[in-house]
């Protein structure tokens, strides 16, 4: 199993350890990643305002990356496949790509279609699938009460790439599962987190973020898992300032998806990046380490 | 446009509940009564935290979202200020001088001295625990490719 692999600006960056996780997974369960080492920023949305021919033009670029080495794109983050997304679907048009091609030209690259766009829940529920998952399970989680947070950009995929019903999605659900934890559901899984007025409305961001992780704690999670860097940045970084807005403590540790998972699989955690993390990782490994004494 | 102004996009909206200056449909309204400079100017249309939930659910398939995006669009040509433009400056920016977003220089471009001062302890926790974002820029090898590709598009518009 092989695909290009598109971590996107954030968890190159700020989110760092949300890649290290990805790649730490991905060679547990066997999965290539070739790494896109020139793909451009996705747009975020923020090119797409600015210049929406230009941010078309850049992803068909990257997805041209793809097609090259005659893989489909893995996405780690709810923006970076909206926006990918968008723009696959919008060069299925072959207009758009003649178009787009015009100016790829210019820098010796095109796009002629056919690409997906994946997101790694996709990919760990529909191409390793829950059986080959399970097997690789060593550290089961417990039934640690994980709460789910989509987000909201990965559900607004369009046409083939969604993958998820966005009025009820259940993909994170059933993953919790299948690394034996118990999932946690409530109605603001799906909402925003903020992130993208982060820079222009910190306040917002902050009391949007405070719904999600207020309602997910009174819910009984104990832990958030989120298949989106920006998601894992506004939820961790800024929880302290979401309970001040709040006026209540949250305390709600926050995992990437591939993180959560790479527990599962039994990576040292410390592998899996969760020193850098704002909110401390404590209240899981003593809840996974009684699990094991238990067990044992 | 098809608007029947059912009120569904303002309904879904999650920013509607803590921003009261943000009305989604009523910026739609606005714009079908041609209130251009209305619309243009005023600062809540920067509150909009893209997230789709009105473009899923319009029954009239007007795509709420994407015609604040357009709106942005607009104001961004006007050279309007404020900090949405700044932040939207800044982010393309950093596109066209990196390939990739260099998080650190646009934040601080976008919320400024001031603003960094506003966060308080936040960035020496972060610094702290190791998860500040990268100080140096590290554009792609090939980012020339990038500003020849926004040159091209912008010189066809």
């Amino acid at each position: 199993m092989k695909y290009a692999y598109f971590p996107g600006c954030v968890a190159l960056d700020s989110c760092k350890e949300l890649d290290v996780a990805t790649r730490e997974v991905a060679k547990d369960l066997g999965i290539e990643l070739v790494e896109l080492t020139e793909a451009s920023c996705c747009g975020a949305g923020n090119l797409q305002e600015k210049n929406p021919e230009a941010a078309l033009v850049l992803n068909a670029r990257t997805l041209g990356m793809a097609q090259e080495k005659g893989l489909d794109l893995l996405t780690v983050c709810g923006s970076c496949q909206l926006y990918l997304a968008r723009s696959r679907e919008a060069l299925e048009n072959p207009e758009t790509r003649e178009r787009v091609n015009k100016a790829l030209t210019k820098v010796g690259r095109r796009y002629d279609g056919g690409v997906k766009v994946k997101h790694l829940l996709q990919v760990l529920l529909e191409d390793i699938g829950p059986r080959k998952l399970a097997g690789h399970v060593r550290r089961p989680l417990g039934d640690l009460a994980v709460g789910a947070y989509y987000g909201c950009h990965l559900l607004q995929a369009p046409g083939t790439d969604a993958f998820e019903n966005p009025e009820d999605p259940q993909g994170i659900e059933r993953l919790v599962g299948i690394l034996g934890g118990s999932p946690v559901s409530y109605a603001g899984r799906t909402a925003c987190c903020g992130f993208h007025v982060l820079t222009v409305r910190r306040d917002l961001a902050v009391r949007m973020s405070a719904t999600g992780l207020i309602e997910a704690k009174r819910a009984g999670a104990k832990v958030l898992a989120t298949p989106c860097p920006l998601c894992h940045l506004v939820l961790d970084v800024y929880q302290k300032k979401a309970a001040k807005a709040a006026g209540e403590p949250l305390d709600v540790p926050i995992l990437h998806l591939s993180q959560l998972v790479g527990i599962a699989l039994g990576i040292d955690l410390e592998k899996l990046g969760v020193s850098r993390h704002m909110v401390s990782m404590e209240s899981v490994t003593r809840a996974l380490e009684d699990e094991e004494v238990v067990k044992a | 446009m098809a608007c029947i102004q059912c009120n569904t996009c303002t309904s879904s909206c999650p920013v509607e509940i803590l921003e009261p200056a943000f009305r989604i449909r009523q910026v739609i309204a606005r714009v079908r009564l041609g209130l251009r400079e209305d619309v243009l100017s005023d600062p809540s249309i920067w509150s909009c935290v893209r997230c789709y939930a009105c473009v899923a659910h319009c029954p009239k398939h007007v795509r709420p979202g994407d015609v604040i995006e357009a709106i942005r669009h607009i104001a961004l040509e006007e050279k309007r200020e404020g900090p949405g433009p700044r932040h939207a400056r800044a982010f393309v920016e950093s596109v066209r001088e990196n390939g990739r977003i260099h998080e650190a220089g646009v934040t601080f471009d976008s919320i400024g001295f001031r603003g960094l001062i506003g966060e308080g302890l936040l960035p020496l926790e972060m610094a702290w625990r190791g998860k500040s974002p990268a100080i140096r820029r590290r554009p792609l090898k090939s980012v020339r490719e990038i500003q020849t590709l926004l040159d091209v598009v912008e010189e066809s518009e």
